[in-house]
């Protein structure tokens, strides 16, 4: 029950029954708000007591007295980083960036992830040719269309991979590729997919500074554009989400689209800024000062130590 | 806390006498848990939700 603050006493005061059952009173408040605090582990919280506070973790416990590990996240990122001489490709799972190189390769672009299981696509050592890959952590699986000479795979959500082809954008279920071309598009490229929704951008016959996104049930392409933009790429969406980059005069700038607002996506103080991945309310993206995660509210950079640049294209 | 530990008091032959000081800090020292137990409460951050019960503060993750 809240209480009143207690007034203190003045000289002569007499120490009467109810200032000393205000007293009581007031002191209960104070237990029945330490005991209303107590921080009780839900599913998959752990709360330990610790010498010098209360340990709250995600996942997994601690144990007491020791140095804390850090929470794993529910997701990870993935992206390219530059270095003097070489140009790479990594995961990070919010405390380690580990490479992701597919053997016998000149060069690897992670650009989605879903769980597990990571995309993007190659180039053979030898070729000049890209072919798409998937990787679960352990082995790397070919992503090619067929009939296509070139493939990228560049979504992915479950057994549903998308991305594009010399033949248009593809979806591959796990079993069966289907091409797809947005209509009087000269190109379809086909960046992320969420459920039966594929977002993506095409460039336009006869009108090739114009560049506009796509959100694509299967059946019906729906045009995605930022109102003014001279372009606007849809790169990735999550549930209703879907997030992008659009040009207005020399600026880029990242949105995030809910289905009816569109709501600019800027790092502080970067001269232009991209918006690559979303997963439930975290998004990554690009700036000129390198990668980032950004929450709704916050932005964190995603820099791999010691790159020259840092490009962060996924989460899952 | 703002304040510091109180002192016991003891009991002399005329008895015990607690004096409007004392009583102060007694009152003083109150506010002061009070206040600290306020300040403690859980606030719910990215991903995470705070349900408050009789017995504690649940805390989940949303995602």
């Amino acid at each position: 029950m809240i209480t009143p603050k207690i007034p203190l006493l003045k000289d002569g005061q007499i120490l009467s029954v109810d200032v000393v059952n205000s007293i009581i009173k007031r002191t209960e408040y104070a237990g029945d708000l330490l005991k209303q605090y107590k921080l009780i582990a839900g599913n998959e919280m752990y709360v330990e007591p610790h010498y010098d506070g209360t340990r709250v973790s995600y996942l997994q416990p601690v144990g007491g007295g020791g140095t804390p590990k850090p929470v794993t996240p529910s997701f990870r990122i993935v992206g390219t980083y530059g270095i003097p001489g070489d140009f790479r490709s990594f995961v990070y799972n919010g405390s380690t960036f580990t490479d992701i190189i597919v053997p016998g390769s000149s060069q690897t672009v992670a650009f989605g992830i879903d769980g597990l299981n990571i995309v993007g696509y190659y180039i053979p050592t030898g070729s000049s040719l890209r072919r798409g890959f998937l990787y679960n952590g352990s082995t790397f699986t070919d992503i090619v269309v067929p009939g296509a000479s070139q493939t990228l795979a560049l979504g992915i959500e479950g057994l549903n991979i998308v991305g594009n082809c010399t033949l248009g954008g593809f979806l591959y279920d796990g079993s069966t590729f289907t091409t797809f071309s947005v209509p009087i598009a000269t190109t379809t490229d086909a960046y992320g997919i969420s459920g039966s929704n594929i977002v993506g951008s095409a460039q336009r016959t006869g009108n090739p500074d114009f560049p506009k996104g796509f959100l694509y049930d299967g059946s019906t392409f729906t045009d995605i554009v930022v109102p003014g933009a001279s372009q606007t790429f849809a790169f990735a969406i999550d549930g209703l989400n879907i997030v992008g980059q659009y040009r207005s005069g020399l600026l880029n700038t990242g949105f995030l689209y809910n289905g009816s607002t569109f709501t600019d996506i800027v790092y502080p103080g970067s001269t232009g800024t991209n918006a690559r991945g979303i997963k439930g309310l975290n998004i990554v993206g690009n700036s000129s000062f390198g990668g980032f995660l950004y929450n709704g509210s916050t932005f964190t950079d995603i820099i791999v130590p010691g790159s020259t640049s840092t490009q962060a294209y996924g989460i899952g | 806390m703002k304040t510091n530990p109180l002192r016991p008091i003891r009991a002399t032959a005329d008895g015990v006498g607690i004096s409007v000081e004392y009583i102060n800090e007694v009152i003083n020292r109150i506010e002061d848990l009070v206040e600290t137990a306020q300040r403690q409460k859980p606030i719910a951050g990215n991903n995470i939700e705070v349900n408050f019960t009789g017995d504690g503060a649940v805390i989940n993750v949303t995602t």
